[in-house]
């Protein structure tokens, strides 16, 4: 159940971090095809980073504990192409309860993106603003689903 | 309707901890933990692996609720 809460944690982190990321490449982007529209013989572009090293940090040090902490009956290549990091399929009760959480977080997925669809209305009021606003968005989509995972299989497991 | 069980019962008489039954039987020790409460309903072929390790039939061990033997 610790690694369970562990690679949520992790995975919120990592989901957050790859928002950060990305938004601090969306002006200087935005920046590049303004600037190839003027003067499509040559472009600049500067990019921060910073956000990318932590990112790249922060992902390798998940991949390392999630491979560690992964079931030992688990191949490597299952691991690395056919499961998430926050399943756990130790014996039969904890599949079962893996498919329950993953359910969980499904029907999350259909109620939070329509709504979610919403608040993309207000994009136009905050474009100048909160530019990367739809890139919080979709991070806050998948993050909430992952928590309603974790919390899902904490909640079957001590059943 | 529920299905409970004498695994509690059984494991006590053969002198097996939870964590000897789920190693002889294949699972974790929360998996025997949750069916001695009644909370998990375990796959037929998690009890038929009871059935042989506790030499008990299944249906001497699993009974639905209500039809205590």
């Amino acid at each position: 159940m610790k690694r369970i809460v562990t690679e949520t944690v992790l995975s919120v982190i990592l989901y957050t971090l790859i928002a950060v990321a990305i938004s601090s490449v969306y002006l200087p982007f935005a920046d590049l095809a303004e600037t190839l529209r003027e003067n499509p013989d040559g472009f600049e572009i500067t990019i921060n980073l910073i956000p990318w090293i932590i990112l790249v940090l922060f992902g390798t040090l998940h991949m390392i504990y999630s491979f560690k902490a992964r079931n030992k009956n688990k191949s490597f290549f299952t691991w690395a192409f056919k499961s998430m990091t926050e399943y756990a399929e130790g014996d039969e009760r904890e599949a079962n309860i893996t498919n329950k959480a993953t359910r969980s977080a499904y029907t999350t997925y259909g109620i939070t993106i329509p709504i979610f669809m919403i608040f993309l209305l207000f994009y136009p009021l905050l474009s100048s603003t909160f530019p990367t606003y739809p890139i919080y968005l979709l991070a806050a989509i998948i993050n909430i689903s992952t928590i309603v995972y974790g919390v899902t299989w904490v909640r079957e497991y001590r059943k | 309707m529920a299905i409970r069980n004498r695994v509690k019962e059984l494991r006590a008489r053969h002198r097996l901890t939870q964590g000897d039954l789920a190693g002889k039987v294949g699972v974790t020790r929360q998996t025997i933990v949750s069916l001695e409460k009644g909370s998990y309903t375990p796959s037929l072929l998690l009890a038929m692996n009871l059935s042989d390790v506790l030499g008990e039939q299944i249906e001497d061990i699993f009974y639905r609720e209500g039809e205590e033997q």
